[in-house]
């Protein structure tokens, strides 16, 4: 023969249902503002971090003043860590300001994927000064 | 009476509910504590990122604008840099027919700079003027500054501190005589040599003073080495002379020899705010 329903254990019963849902609503919360993209917390300052050393090392090491395709994707593969993507455009201006060149490494990042952007200026020529030159690279997570 | 005792008092099962309800309580309590400190702390760390990211694009933007500097120095001046020790060599041709183009490269750099390594929030300001002027130096931490001042045809070593010793080494496309008026003492190590055509050459070495003019004269004052109250100026009107001076200022424990230009430069950013500003470092 089945007990009667106790009024007062239902009334606790429904009290910590209803609680445990508040909870998951507020955990599914916290979990969506965390996250937000692939990029975030400090990956997005390491990844920027990341850039501009590679950039700064093809500086240093005079890569970037060659003008040279080939030679500058070559060195951003081999610098960059595997997980990780780069695209870099490079404008090669005269001194004069007019703008006579463009290369480009790499492909461009989808557009779902969150990347971060700097840019570096440097100066090129055999022995005197010929070309103002600026690179703009984004990287991002594969 | 003992019968409404009884009935006041808790059932087996109702106990076990009341427990198992406060329980889940604290256990829903201790969740939302946890996960309103985990948004706190997403949210601080997303703005603690965001400022680690524009600091590094700052940082970033003043070196590539620092490196640049540095390139059209060496590529432009005519001026060679290196350290010797603690001490600053200085070579280059007087007077110093570089100067005019060196302007110009560093002004359009400076024009470039501020056209295209900063955008968005980020701004950089380039002061070019006292480089296109006089091309000054400023060797750190002693605050020793070399310029050029007139038409390029000098060098001013201006100590603010603790110059101990100037060597100075000039090579002239003819043949040279000599003549000195030094003033004697012993703050300053002064040693000078000169080296002309058909194997003439001339030299001294000797302490000075601080305080007065000592003077050295090359083929009747054409190139002139002149050192005032511890201030060194080499001037020559003789072209093509070469001219290797360096500066040994006083070791300071601790501290590194760095040469800066005289000019500064500015990268600032607007939101978060963060601004650099310094002279660019050339060596």
């Amino acid at each position: 023969m089945m007990k009667p329903i106790n009024s007062k254990g239902a009334i606790f019963a429904m009290d910590a249902m209803m609680a445990i849902i508040v909870v998951f609503l507020v955990i599914i919360t916290a979990r969506t503002q965390m996250a937000g993209t692939s990029l975030d917390y400090g990956d997005s300052a390491y990844a920027q971090k990341i850039g501009g050393d590679i950039v700064a090392v093809l500086d240093e090491t005079g890569v970037l003043a060659t003008l040279d395709e080939s030679a500058i994707e070559g060195n951003i593969s081999a610098l960059l860590p595997a997980s990780y993507q780069m695209w870099a455009e490079i404008e090669s201006y005269t001194t004069n300001l007019t703008l006579i060149q463009n290369i480009t490494a790499g492909s461009e990042p989808a557009d779902d994927k969150s990347v971060v952007s700097s840019r570096r200026i440097f100066v090129s020529g055999d022995g005197y000064i010929e070309r103002y030159n600026i690179i703009r690279f984004k990287v991002w997570a594969k | 009476m003992s019968e409404n005792s009884e009935n006041r008092k808790p059932r087996t099962g109702n106990r076990k509910g009341v427990l198992l309800t406060i329980g889940l309580a604290f256990y829903c309590a201790a969740m939302l504590t946890l996960a309103a400190i985990l948004i706190a702390h997403t949210r601080e760390s997303r703005e603690a990122s965001n400022d680690a990211s524009a600091v590094e694009a700052v940082s970033q933007a003043f070196a590539g604008i620092e490196k640049s500097f540095r390139d059209v120095f060496e590529k432009a001046s005519g001026i060679s840099l290196s350290l010797n020790g603690s001490a600053v060599v200085i070579s280059e041709a007087l007077p110093n027919n570089y100067a005019g183009g060196y302007g110009r490269a560093i002004s359009g750099l400076a024009s470039f700079a501020e056209g295209n390594a900063g955008g968005g929030a980020m701004s950089v300001s380039v002061s070019t003027t006292a480089s296109r002027n006089s091309m000054p130096l400023v060797i750190k931490p002693y605050n020793i500054t070399i310029t050029h001042p007139g038409y390029n045809d000098a060098i001013l070593v201006s100590p603010q501190s603790g110059v101990q010793s100037y060597a100075i080494r000039l090579n002239v496309p003819a043949e040279v005589n000599c003549s000195s008026s030094l003033s004697a003492g012993l703050d300053i190590s002064l040693a000078i040599t000169v080296t002309g055509d058909y194997n003439t050459s001339c030299s001294v070495s000797q302490s000075i003073s601080a305080l007065g003019t000592s003077l050295y004269g090359i083929n009747n004052g054409t190139i002139l080495v002149n050192v005032t109250d511890g201030t060194l100026k080499v001037e020559s009107s003789q072209n093509g002379a070469e001219a290797e001076i360096s500066v040994g200022p006083i070791p300071l424990a601790g501290t590194n020899t760095e040469v800066y230009l005289g000019d500064s430069m500015t990268v600032a950013l607007a939101t978060p705010a963060i601004t650099r500003s310094a002279p660019p470092r050339l060596l």
